[in-house]
Order: structure tokens, then C-alpha cells, then sequence
């Protein structure tokens, strides 16, 4: 048999060939893999042969004599039923993975630049002084033992950390995917991604969110509401291309994208329902989030000031109508990510020059 | 003569377990040293032998480990197993069985 590689054009078609039949249908990609050695094999087989044929003709051929797509999908999903299952499963995982990771990496850096304006704000004195003297302090016992922790060059080094490493990670397995590795998720045990799901819903409840106060919005101004939006919405963008850049291997489906955006939208709700952190700081009680705060006893030229600090754990206490408005963030995600996903798919396509690159929407279909 | 369907599924695993048996070797060539041997009794499907091959690995009655072909492409490969030689022999002599006593029917002093 003839050892030369296949002309690319033909070798797309082969290998949509064997996408039909798998990847639709969270199948490893390994089987996808097989089928298309079979496909080569045979194709090259045609061309070495006694009669000449064209590499067309050799796939019509090939495709004759392979049988049906949709019987043999059939079969397949029935030998692999439970794969299949997990395999969703396992995506829906890695989608509240990213759903979590983006909201703590969101609010981690959200975080860092509170902590900065509030340095600038109360100038000297800053924001982790009270926060320690909050932790330390007698009417807030369930939060002394974690007082250690909060020293200002730690605290803002791991809050840096947790917002600007994930950059680098993703980069890197990005590097991975592009190579030809299979997905982490493929490769990482179910215990462990139910893991890193506990780990970061934990993560995400001790991390404070710290409502901003001390510059007095509050949810009845329409700023507050502009800011909420715009956050809202680069969560979603950065989800988004979270995914993109970390987890999807081409050829996506549609059934996967919306599949996918659902799941990150639904992390986020379950999310959004989970008791957690919050913090508030004030320049005076009147415009605490939370009254009474811890009052802060300022020192040097601030020493005629007050501050308020609140730290407090509570269950989320939205409306029914807030909750019904969440609910459309799967809805709202999901619009945004066939945007992204269609743009990522149109940029790619003329990167190559045209043809089946089996992006959101168009599935490789070989008729 | 083409045979029937029923048979020709009836006889896949055994056939594909055979071959094996012979001789480790990946999809493809399974599939063409079976399609030779036949010299035309019959033709697959070729698709449809995968899923069968996949049910085999799933039954211990073959394991797979891929590794590079004589073309130099890297195939998964398939090395039947001791259940899978047991199983061979008990398809076969169950086979035998059905052969033995469908000719000695069909072919006996009233047949």
C-alpha cells in the first residue's frame, strides 16, 4: 500500500466522513480516529490499484463499501452507551467547571480593584487593615480563625493569582489541543472533576464579595444596575471564550454548543443560590449595606473618621422576580456563544481558505 | 450465491475471532484477510465490523493497543485473548454441531 499521505482536500472528506458517524454523539474521539485509519487505508488501497481512480472516486468507493453512516452510529452508541452518557455528563461538568471558574476568577479580580480604590479612597488606612481588624474582632467570632490569612501582601497575591493565572493555563492547553492531545476532560477521571466542582464552589463562597458601599451605589441606583449589567456580561464573553480557548475541539455541533451554553448558564444559577461571603465597607453607618457594621477606629490624620466594616455569611435573598430574571442567563449566554462560536468559525474558515471546518452550525455532513 | 443476512451476522463475531486468532492485526486488515478469504461468498459491510470488534474488547474476548502499522500509520491493533480463544473454540464446535446435523438432514437417505 502506498505510504504517501493523502491530498488534504480528500482527507477532510474522510475524516468528515467518520465526524458523521461520531462526534455528534460524544464518542471517544478515539474511534473517530480508528474509522478514519479504515477510510485511508482503504482510499489509498483504491488508488494503488490495478484500475486508476480519481481520489473522488476512490471515496465514493470507500463510502459503498463502508456501509451506512447512520446504521453504523447506531451500533456504535448502542456498544458504547454508557461512554455516551458519561460523555454528556462529563461535558455538562466541565461546563459548570468553566461556569464556576469564570465567577471566581471574576470576582477575584472585581476584588483586587476594590481593594485598590479603597486604598486610594480612605488613602492610608486600607481596606485589608479593617478587614483584619473584622476577622480579629470579638463580635464576629466565626471569622476569627481565618484571620491569619489576612495580611495585605497575601491576601492581594492570592486574589492576583486566582484572577490572572487562569490566562496562562488556558494558553497552555490551548498549546495542547492545537497539538493533537485529547481534551483534559476526556482525560481526567469523573472523581476528580467532581472535585475540582466541589473545590471551586467552595472557593466561591469564601471569596468576599464586596458590594460597593463606600462609593454608595446600591441596587436601587441605575449606575448599580449599568455596572451589574456590564459585569454580567463580560462574565458571559469571558466564559465564553473560556471555553473556546480551553475546552472545544473542533468539529463542534450545535447540539453540543447549546448543550454547553445551557449548562454554563444553569452552573451560574445554582450558583447565584449557594449562601456565600459578603462584605461592605463605609465611610459612615448611614450609607452601610449592613447595620450595624464593625466600626474601625482610624488612626493619624483620619483619626476624627469612622469606618464600617460588615462582613456577614448569607443565603442569597432574591425575589421571585429576581430568580425568574436569572433564569434567563442560560437563555442570553446561549445567544452570545453561537455569536462567538459563529464568529470563531468565520475567522477560522478564512484563515484556511474556504471549506467543511465542522464549526457551531455546520456539522460535516457527507452526502 | 450470496448468503443470507442472518447468517452472515451470525457468523461475524466467530469469523472476526478467527482471524485474530491467527494473527494480532487492526480493522482494516481483519476485514480484508476475512473479504479474501470469502472469495466473494460474501461482502460486508465494513463499518458494521467495528462495532462488533468494540463489543469483543468490551467482552474481554480481545484486548486493543494502538501502535504503527507496516505502512508506518498507527492503527489500533486487536490480540485476541484466552476467554476469546475459548469462546472460538466453543463457537466453532457449536457451529460444527449445526453443520453436522443440517447436512446429515438435508442430505440423508430422504433428503
Amino acid at each position: 500500500m502506498d505510504n504517501q499521505p493523502l491530498d488534504p482536500a480528500i482527507e477532510e472528506k474522510a475524516r468528515a466522513l467518520c465526524a458523521q458517524i461520531t462526534v455528534a454523539h460524544d464518542l471517544d474521539p478515539e474511534i473517530q480516529e480508528e474509522l478514519y485509519g479504515h477510510v485511508e487505508d482503504k482510499i489509498l488501497g483504491y488508488l494503488s490499484g490495478d484500475v486508476p481512480v480519481s481520489g473522488d472516486d476512490a471515496l465514493i468507493l470507500v463510502r459503498e463499501h463502508f456501509g451506512d453512516a447512520t446504521t453504523i452510529k447506531s451500533l456504535l452508541q448502542d456498544v458504547h452507551a454508557t461512554e455516551v452518557l458519561m460523555g454528556q455528563w462529563r461535558r455538562y461538568a466541565v461546563a459548570a467547571i468553566v461556569s464556576l471558574g469564570c465567577v471566581l476568577v471574576g470576582r477575584a479580580a472585581l476584588n483586587v480593584v476594590s481593594f485598590c480604590f479603597q486604598y486610594y479612597h480612605f488613602k492610608s488606612v486600607t481596606a485589608s487593615e479593617a478587614l483584619v481588624s473584622t476577622f480579629s474582632s470579638q463580635e464576629v467570632p466565626e471569622m476569627q480563625p481565618l484571620s491569619p490569612l489576612l495580611s495585605i501582601p497575601l491576601f492581594l497575591l492570592i486574589l492576583g493569582f486566582v484572577a490572572f493565572a487562569p490566562w496562562g493555563f488556558f494558553l497552555r492547553w490551548r498549546r495542547r489541543l492545537q497539538a493533537g492531545d485529547r481534551a483534559w476532560y476526556y482525560r481526567w477521571k469523573s472523581g476528580k472533576l467532581g472535585a475540582v466542582i466541589l473545590g471551586l464552589v467552595f472557593l466561591n463562597m469564601l471569596i468576599p464579595f464586596i458590594p460597593s458601599g463606600w462609593l454608595e451605589v446600591n441596587s436601587s441606583t441605575p449606575f448599580s444596575l449599568a455596572v451589574a449589567m456590564v459585569c454580567t456580561l463580560g462574565l458571559m464573553i469571558g466564559q465564553c471564550i473560556s471555553w473556546i480557548w480551553w475546552c472545544d475541539v473542533p468539529p463542534r455541533t450545535q447540539r453540543n454548543t447549546l448543550n454547553t451554553a445551557f449548562a454554563w448558564g444553569l452552573g451560574f444559577v445554582l450558583f447565584s443560590m449557594l449562601p456565600n461571603i459578603s462584605a461592605d465597607i463605609a465611610a459612615s453607618p448611614d450609607s452601610a449595606l449592613r447595620d450595624p457594621g464593625v466600626p474601625v477606629l482610624l488612626q493619624g490624620r483620619f483619626s476624627d473618621s469612622s469606618l464600617h466594616w460588615s462582613l456577614w455569611w448569607s443565603w442569597p435573598t432574591n425575589s421571585l422576580r429576581q430568580h425568574a430574571m436569572v433564569l434567563l442567563y442560560p437563555l442570553v449566554l446561549g445567544g452570545i456563544a453561537f455569536v462567538i462560536y459563529g464568529v470563531a468559525g468565520r475567522v477560522r474558515k478564512i484563515r484556511r481558505g474556504g471549506g467543511i471546518d465542522g464549526d457551531a452550525g455546520t456539522t460535516p455532513r457527507v452526502s | 450465491m450470496q448468503p443470507n443476512k442472518e447468517l452472515i451476522g451470525a457468523s461475524t463475531r466467530l469469523l472476526i475471532l478467527a482471524a485474530l486468532a491467527r494473527e494480532a492485526s487492526y480493522g482494516y486488515a481483519v476485514i480484508k484477510s476475512i473479504n479474501d478469504e470469502a472469495d466473494g461468498l460474501f461482502v460486508w459491510q465494513e463499518g458494521t465490523v467495528y462495532p462488533i470488534l468494540h463489543k469483543l474488547e468490551k467482552e474481554k474476548l480481545v484486548r486493543a493497543q494502538w501502535q504503527q502499522a507496516d505502512t508506518g500509520r498507527r492503527r489500533k491493533y486487536y490480540y485476541i485473548t484466552a476467554e476469546g480463544r475459548d469462546a472460538l473454540a466453543d463457537g466453532a464446535e457449536q457451529w460444527n454441531g449445526f453443520h453436522e446435523m443440517i447436512t446429515s438432514m438435508a442430505g440423508g437417505p430422504n433428503g
